[in-house]
Order: C-alpha cells, then sequence, then structure tokens
C-alpha cells in the first residue's frame, strides 16, 4: 500500500480556480516529484530543473484535466517524465559518467555521504537499463506506487507492467 | 551481490530523508508569480473576447448551415429532366368527337381537313402512356400535313430525324399515327401507316438515316395487311380440310349414335368456317395500309452514361450496360462530391477567418 495519499477530486477543482488550492496541490506533490527525479537523474539541478518545468505546465494544463478515477499522480508524472524526456532529448542523455574531470556527475552520490559508495554502485547499476525500465522500477519501488497505477502512467496493461518490473528486477539484478 | 530490490528499497529510503532545500519555496513563489499573470491574462481575454465569442459561434453557424443549405439544395435537385405531361388533342374542325380523359378529341379520320392543326400525344415518362381510344385517328387516312406545328418537346438533333419521317410519310400517302417519346433516355417510338406499295420506298428512306451515326433505329417493322389475310386462309384451309374429313367419316358411318355426332363435329366446322370468312373480307375491306412501327433511339457516348440504350440481351450489349451504369453513376455521385467539397472548403475558410479575427489568444510564456 502506498505511503502517499492522493489528492482529493475537490482539491483539484478548486485548484482550477483558487491559488491557495494549487498551492495545496503543489506542496502534496512536489517532494514526490523531486525525489523520483532526483534518483532517476542522480543530479539536484536537473531534477529542480524538471520539476519547475512540470509544475508549470501543470499550471497551465490544470484546467483541461478531468477527475476520472486514475489518481492526479498518474497525470502528474506522465508530465515529468515527458519534460524529462525532452530534457534527454536536449542534453544528450548518452554522455559519459565522468566529467571532464573525471568526477561523476552524480551529484547525489556526492550528497550521500557515508553511503556514497553505495549510491554511486546503484546508479551505474541503474544506468545500465533503459529508460523505460528505470522508470518503471523507481514508480514501484522509489514512489511507492502500484502495478495500476503504473501501467495508467505508461499506458500499458496492468499484466504488462507486473511482467516489465519482473525482468527490470532482473536485468538490475545483472549489474548490481 | 546485492539484492536489486532491496537496493530498491535501500535507495527509497535514503530518498524520503533527502531534503529539498529552499527549492520548495523558490518554486512556490515562481508559481504564485505564474497563477497571477496567468489570471490577469485570463481577465483580458475575457473582455476582448466576450462579444466576438458569439460572432465567432456565428460564423461557425454560417459555416455550418451553409453546408446543411447545400445538402438540401442537392437533395431537392433531381438528376435528368423533369418533363410536365404535354398532351395533344386533334381538332376535328367539324363534327363533334368524344372526349378522353386527357382531353383529347378523335374523330374517324373522314371530314378531316388537311389543314387541320393537329398534333400526337406525347408520353413524358420512361414507361410509355397508352391509350389505345386516343390512336384511333380514322383507319389511317392521311391525317397530318406539313403546315402542322409540333407541340412535343424534342431534343438535340431529334427534332430534324422526327420532322424527316413525318414528311417522308405524309409524302408516300401515309401519315404518323403515333409518337411515343422517351424523353430521359433520347428514344422516340414512332407508329406509322401507309400504303403497302410505297413500303419499299419508305424502307429506303430509314436505311439513309442510318447514315447519320447520330441515332439508331431499332425494332422496326411492318405490319402487313395481306399477311393478316395470307394467316387468317390458313387457317380456313384448314378448318376446310378438318370439315371433309368429317364429311368423309359421315359417309363411312352406319351408326346412328356416332353419326350424330359427327354431323354436331360438321355443324360446328362449319360455323367456325363461315366466322372465318368474314374476318377475311373485313380485315381485307378494313385496312389498306400496312402498319410501320420503327424506334428512334438517339446515340449517346459511352462517357455519357447513357446505359439504356446498350441490348442487354447481348453479351457486348450486357457488358456495355453495365459498364455505362458505373459511369451514370460517379457521373452522378462524382459531380455532387465535387460540389460538395467545394462548399466545403468555402465553409472550412470562412470558419478559419472567424476564428482568425475574433478567436481567444493566450500567451505562450506565463
Amino acid at each position: 500500500m502506498s505511503i502517499y495519499h492522493e489528492a482529493s477530486r475537490e482539491l483539484i477543482e478548486r485548484a482550477k480556480y483558487s491559488e491557495e488550492a494549487f498551492i495545496e496541490l503543489y506542496n502534496q506533490y512536489v517532494t514526490r516529484v523531486l525525489r523520483f527525479l532526483l534518483v532517476k537523474t542522480g543530479q539536484r539541478e536537473v531534477a529542480e530543473d524538471i520539476t519547475q518545468e512540470t509544475f508549470v505546465t501543470v499550471l497551465k494544463k490544470l484546467n483541461t484535466y478531468t477527475v476520472r478515477g486514475a489518481p492526479f499522480s498518474t497525470w502528474l508524472f506522465q508530465i515529468a517524465l515527458n519534460h524529462l524526456r525532452m530534457h534527454c532529448r536536449t542534453h544528450h542523455r548518452t554522455e559519459s559518467l565522468y566529467d571532464d574531470e573525471g568526477e561523476v556527475v552524480f551529484d547525489i552520490a556526492t550528497e550521500g555521504g557515508e553511503y556514497r559508495e553505495a549510491w554511486m554502485d546503484f546508479f551505474i547499476a541503474l544506468r545500465h537499463l533503459t529508460d523505460e525500465d528505470q522508470n518503471l522500477l523507481l514508480m514501484k519501488y522509489i514512489d511507492d506506487r502500484s502495478n495500476g497505477e503504473i501501467a495508467k502512467t505508461l499506458d500499458i496493461s496492468t499484466i504488462t507492467c507486473g511482467v516489465k518490473i519482473h525482468r527490470a528486477l532482473n536485468r538490475l539484478q545483472r549489474h548490481l | 551481490m546485492k539484492n536489486a530490490e532491496q537496493q530498491l528499497k535501500w535507495a527509497r529510503e535514503q530518498a524520503l530523508g533527502m531534503h529539498a532545500g529552499d527549492f520548495k519555496v523558490r518554486l512556490q513563489e515562481t508559481l504564485r508569480v505564474a497563477w497571477k499573470t496567468r489570471e490577469s491574462q485570463l481577465s483580458h481575454d475575457r473582455i476582448i473576447t466576450k462579444k466576438p465569442l458569439s460572432l465567432k459561434r456565428a460564423f461557425g453557424f454560417a459555416a455550418t448551415g451553409l453546408l446543411v443549405i447545400i445538402f438540401a439544395t442537392f437533395s431537392a435537385a433531381k438528376v435528368g429532366e423533369v418533363q410536365k405531361e404535354n398532351v395533344s388533342y386533334l381538332n376535328t374542325g367539324g363534327g363533334g368527337g368524344m372526349t378522353s380523359e386527357l382531353g383529347l378529341y378523335y374523330g374517324e379520320g373522314i371530314g378531316l381537313s388537311p389543314s387541320s392543326r393537329q398534333r400526337e400525344i406525347i408520353s413524358s415518362v420512361f414507361e410509355p402512356f397508352v391509350d389505345d381510344r386516343a390512336y384511333r385517328y380514322g383507319d389511317g387516312k392521311q391525317l397530318f400535313d406539313e403546315s402542322i406545328g409540333y407541340t412535343m418537346k424534342v431534343r438535340g438533333e431529334s427534332d430534324d430525324e422526327i420532322g424527316g419521317i413525318r414528311t417522308e410519310a405524309t409524302n408516300l400517302g401515309g401519315a404518323v399515327v403515333r409518337v411515343q417519346r422517351y424523353d430521359d433516355v433520347g428514344e422516340i417510338m414512332m407508329r406509322l401507316e401507309m400504303p403497302q406499295e410505297t413500303i419499299t420506298v419508305f424502307e429506303a428512306y430509314l436505311e439513309s438515316l442510318a447514315l447519320d451515326d447520330t441515332f439508331r433505329r431499332s425494332d422496326y417493322a411492318v405490319e402487313n395487311v395481306s399477311q393478316k389475310v395470307v394467316t387468317i386462309e390458313k387457317d380456313i384451309a384448314r378448318e376446310e380440310s378438318a370439315l371433309k374429313r368429317f364429311q368423309d367419316q359421315l359417309a363411312r358411318t352406319s351408326s346412328s349414335t356416332i353419326r350424330r355426332r359427327i354431323e354436331k363435329n360438321i355443324a360446328e366446322a362449319e360455323r367456325s368456317l363461315k366466322e372465318r370468312n368474314a374476318e377475311r373480307a373485313r380485315v381485307i375491306e378494313k385496312y389498306d395500309m400496312v402498319k410501320v412501327s420503327v424506334r428512334i433511339t438517339e446515340k449517346k457516348s459511352f462517357w455519357s452514361g447513357a446505359y439504356w440504350q446498350y441490348d442487354r440481351e447481348t453479351v457486348g450489349g450486357a457488358i456495355l450496360y453495365q459498364l455505362s451504369r458505373g459511369v451514370f453513376m460517379i457521373i452522378n455521385t462524382f459531380g455532387f462530391i465535387i460540389s460538395l467539397l467545394f462548399y466545403g472548403m468555402l465553409a472550412v475558410i470562412v470558419w478559419k477567418l472567424g476564428k482568425r479575427l475574433f478567436g481567444r489568444r493566450y500567451p505562450d510564456e506565463l
């Protein structure tokens, strides 16, 4: 069961015309999005940029959002993943793991303190997976979402989602 | 080796402990500013677009209405010509005559003045109108002269062909008795009567029409009165032969019962013979002309879609019939579609113009 609470329908509807309600909605989800993007990109600056772009888009498009049964986070993470893809496309995702000075570009690992090595191993192993595999695993384990919610975000069936997560885990296991 | 799932759960625990710093606060402020900017832009849009919004809808309605009108117009339009029934009648000029339901006056032919204005009955529908009473123009005597003006509507070159046949028939001492016109198919069925000795000349004239590729003659038939008489005479011969057999049987039979039966047969045969002979005399007396019928069909190009001109009884004709029918459907459908597309494009242009002039605009960036 997810540790996160989804926004109520009433809050979402109010957020369409009330600034305070929108800020309340923002506060409810910003940490989740930022955390996901931090682990996904391993770079704080990038994660913050994408988070900002995500919520600006939510502000523009919230009027078009209709509550249909899927949690608000489904739509939110779709926007976040789109911005992430655009960012990777723009900044050439396949750059080296190391910068010009030989430092690993995972500043999160640096922030990890005593767990720096563990983070490094984790990021390096994660980098061996495809984007889709990474998204699946991070949404499942970092954002603590169910297979059904992940399936709706990625627009795949729940069964397919379960199979893909299982395979992604196996692939990650091989690189750890 | 580390377990992948455990590694991910560890990463989650670590990530939960990560602080966002002042990023959340900064982003919150950014979003508040963005919200206010958005609100002011929306208010501006509402003021400007309030009135023209209805105009925008009016443009949309006009475009839609235009399409609806076009549809209605095309639905109401009929393919081909709609003919009104044009009924002509005979002016006897002096005695009375019977009036049919169609307001026709017809006489028995005697006493008709050559200068009388006489016109044919025209059928304007696909299936010919047939009313035998209307066509009894006096035993086939000369009924028409060249001073008669046509009242029927003719199309194209068929006017000359009909006039030519009428003139030729009249010159030969005959007359046009009936004209059945099928306007939509460009076809005319004419029935004439003329002295049988002139038939060879008339046939030669009709042959000359074949030189004109525009028209096709078909269903040319001559009913020779003498043929009718020949048929009756054959029947008479057969019955005379039967009568003679009965008479021979009677002579050979002595049985009274059988004789009575044979005598009955003889009486019946004699009565029939008498009737047939009377009919022969009647036919010979009544008809001294031959009846001619000819169908004149205006040839149309294959690409005009006039599928009705092909004879389905033949293999080649049946193939051409079907192909031409396809052309007909294409012509009648394609033209409509082209027009529809044209007016549809017009409607879209009107719509887009209205949208551009009065449509709501949003800023690209907050």
